[in-house]
Order: C-alpha cells, then sequence, then structure tokens
C-alpha cells in the first residue's frame, strides 16, 4: 500500500488500461467519518472497453483492485470508450452520504 | 438454509432486486439512496433487501456473484450492476426498457 492511494489507483489504471483519459478524485472529505482515502471516484477512458459491456468493465476494475477495495469504502466507477467520451466529456457526480455509511 | 441458497432464492422472487443500505425510503448510503431513487424513477415496481437487516446476506454478497461493492441490482436472477450502472443506464435512457423486458420476462 502506499501511502497516496490516488496516485496508486491512477498508476494502475494506467498500466492496465493505457487510458486515453484518466481521473481518479480522492471524494473522502465530502462523508462523514475520521478516514481520509475511503471515497474515490475514477473515470477512465479507453479503446480496451470498445469490447466489453459495462458490467465487465466495472468487474475488470474490481479485480484489478480487488485488495484495495478491502480499504476503501467507496469507489464509484465511470468507464467509457474514447467515442463515448467525445459524446459526453464529463462523468456524473458522486451522491453525499444520506446518513451513516 | 444456506446463505448463498438464500440468497439465490431471494434473487428469484421477483424480476428486480436490488440489495441496498437501508430501504428506499430510508436509504443510509448515498450510493444506494441513488440507485434506488433511480430504478423508482422509471416508475416500475422493484423488490429491495435492506443489507443492514440481513447480516448473513450483507456478509456474503460480495461472494454470490464475485461482485465486492454494495448496492447490487439484478433482474432475472442476474447481477447488471452496481448503482454506477443503473444511472448510467438512465442516462442512456435504457433502464426503463430493460426494467420493463426484466418484469415481462420474470411472469412470462
Amino acid at each position: 500500500m502506499t501511502d497516496n492511494m490516488e496516485n496508486h489507483l491512477k498508476t494502475q489504471l494506467e498500466a492496465a488500461l493505457k487510458p486515453d483519459y484518466c481521473e481518479v478524485v480522492n471524494e473522502s472529505s465530502q462523508h462523514s467519518g475520521p478516514a481520509t482515502e475511503s471515497h474515490f471516484k475514477l473515470v477512465v477512458v479507453s479503446e480496451q472497453f470498445n469490447e466489453m459491456k459495462l458490467i465487465d468493465r466495472h468487474r475488470f476494475i474490481n479485480k484489478l483492485f480487488a485488495e484495495e477495495l478491502s480499504h476503501i469504502h467507496a469507489l464509484a466507477m465511470h468507464t467509457y470508450t474514447p467515442k463515448e467520451w467525445q459524446k459526453r466529456q464529463s462523468a456524473p457526480e458522486s451522491p453525499e452520504c444520506s446518513s451513516k455509511s | 438454509m444456506d446463505v448463498l441458497e438464500k440468497i439465490q432464492k431471494q434473487v428469484d422472487s421477483a424480476a428486480i432486486v436490488i440489495y441496498m443500505k437501508g430501504t428506499p425510503q430510508f436509504p443510509q448510503c448515498g450510493f444506494s439512496a441513488r440507485a434506488s431513487q433511480t430504478l423508482a424513477s422509471t416508475g416500475v415496481e422493484f423488490s429491495y433487501i435492506n443489507l443492514f437487516e440481513e447480516p448473513e446476506v450483507f456478509q456474503s454478497l460480495p461472494d454470490f456473484a464475485d461482485w465486492p461493492t454494495f448496492p447490487q441490482i439484478y433482474f432475472n436472477s442476474e447481477l447488471v450492476g452496481g448503482g454506477d450502472i443503473i444511472v448510467e443506464m438512465a442516462e442512456q435512457d435504457t433502464l426503463k426498457a430493460a426494467m420493463e423486458e426484466a418484469v415481462e420476462k420474470y411472469n412470462g
């Protein structure tokens, strides 16, 4: 584990998916509780998603971060092909925690 | 009953099932709230299971579908994805049709 989870996630994604665009956002401060590395959002645009259904893209990333997901509380994923990304250019905002976790 | 059998029965019990933290009326997690609201926005009926009321299921669900996070949404006993996928389907305008198709298949 690195002490900077954000960079760690980004490096792993870049190595695995050779993305055209890759953004990892630490959203932990939007959430209650003391943890500073609990909630992350990632936006990945990669050619490698061309032949993959949405669920398979998410499964791929879940596998890549199997170990990390045992520490992270939330990982919002937004995965696009370059073509899909061209149409939207932005990913949805993550929700606020409504109360507990 | 084995907990995995129990989960299988739950996902088989309705066309659309969401496993969430809390309930659609009183969600206890932002991602669960958004996923259940997104399902509800289609007007198609769905079932929910509150993970906080079923600690065994909460514990074993990630193994059941090899999916590590919550919420989880099932159509016709098959995992469709987590909250981000449901939201994405709604944005692409495919969610309502997929839910209606699931209900039709379940009733047929």
